[in-house]
């Protein structure tokens, strides 16, 4: 089972980069990822002869509260992904309905790739770490395959995939 | 607007008969018609892009548990918001 490490830097008033726990502390968990279209879809638009989607980049939040992974749903449309079922999802004002949606996950630094059959498509627009948008949630679906220890003296937290 | 509501009424309305011989398989459903078992969602989806391309169908595990509902917590406290509209 491979392990990857994220640290959280920045620079300290010398310019030294340091290893910085109130980073992790406030960004929480997050790691870049790109959200691609489903293999099937792309092999799909390459046999028609038509442009496969550029996949979007941006950050997934690993989120133990969260009961499955889901994406933001704007990321989805825009790489022209069609919906494959509905799912509930409760939320302060009760339970509410949500399409979920093939979906391709890659993480570029860990080069790990996850396909989804069924991911539900949420609203995650406005929401940002350290300048950048967070696109999905990582929920407990797929903590059940890995190991995930979260470090915060330290400031990093650890993935075993 | 969410999609699909059609076609999970019509599973709806054919679980039980579909449970006799698919429980556990996986079905593909266009509009009200069945167009397939398969062992999973991922298979199901390449036959669906197969027959319809890029289309909205619905794939759906036939079990006899009804769908549980899924909790992205900083949804439910709003600091996320769960409605796409």
């Amino acid at each position: 089972m491979p392990i990857h490490n994220k640290f959280f830097f920045l620079k300290d008033d010398k310019g030294n980069t340091v290893i910085h726990p109130g980073l992790l502390q406030q960004q929480g968990p997050v790691l870049p990822i790109e959200i691609q279209v489903p293999t099937a879809l792309e092999k799909h638009l390459k046999a028609q002869g038509k442009d496969v989607p550029k996949s979007i980049e941006g950050l997934a939040l690993v989120d133990t509260g969260a009961t499955s992974t889901c994406i933001d749903h704007k990321v989805l449309t825009d790489l022209g992904v069609k919906p494959v079922g509905i799912i509930k999802i409760g939320t302060a004002g009760g339970v509410v309905e949500q399409n979920l949606f093939p979906a391709r996950m890659h993480m570029k630094h860990e080069k790990i790739g996850v396909e989804f059959g069924q991911v539900a498509g949420v609203n995650l627009s406005g929401q940002k770490a350290g300048g950048m948008s967070i696109i999905a949630l990582i929920g407990r679906d797929l903590l059940a395959q890995w190991v995930l220890v979260y470090n915060g003296p330290a400031g990093m937290f650890t993935l075993a995939v | 607007m969410i999609r699909l509501k059609k076609e999970l009424r019509f599973f709806e309305k054919s679980r039980a008969k579909l449970l006799k011989e698919h429980e556990n398989e996986v079905v593909l459903i266009k509009g009200e018609k069945v167009f397939g078992f398969f062992k999973n969602e991922r298979d199901a989806y390449a036959e669906g892009v197969t027959q319809f391309g890029n289309a909205a169908f619905l794939i759906k595990r036939v079990s006899k548990e009804k769908d549980e509902t899924a909790y992205f917590p900083a949804l439910t406290f709003g600091l996320i918001h769960a409605d796409p509209q």
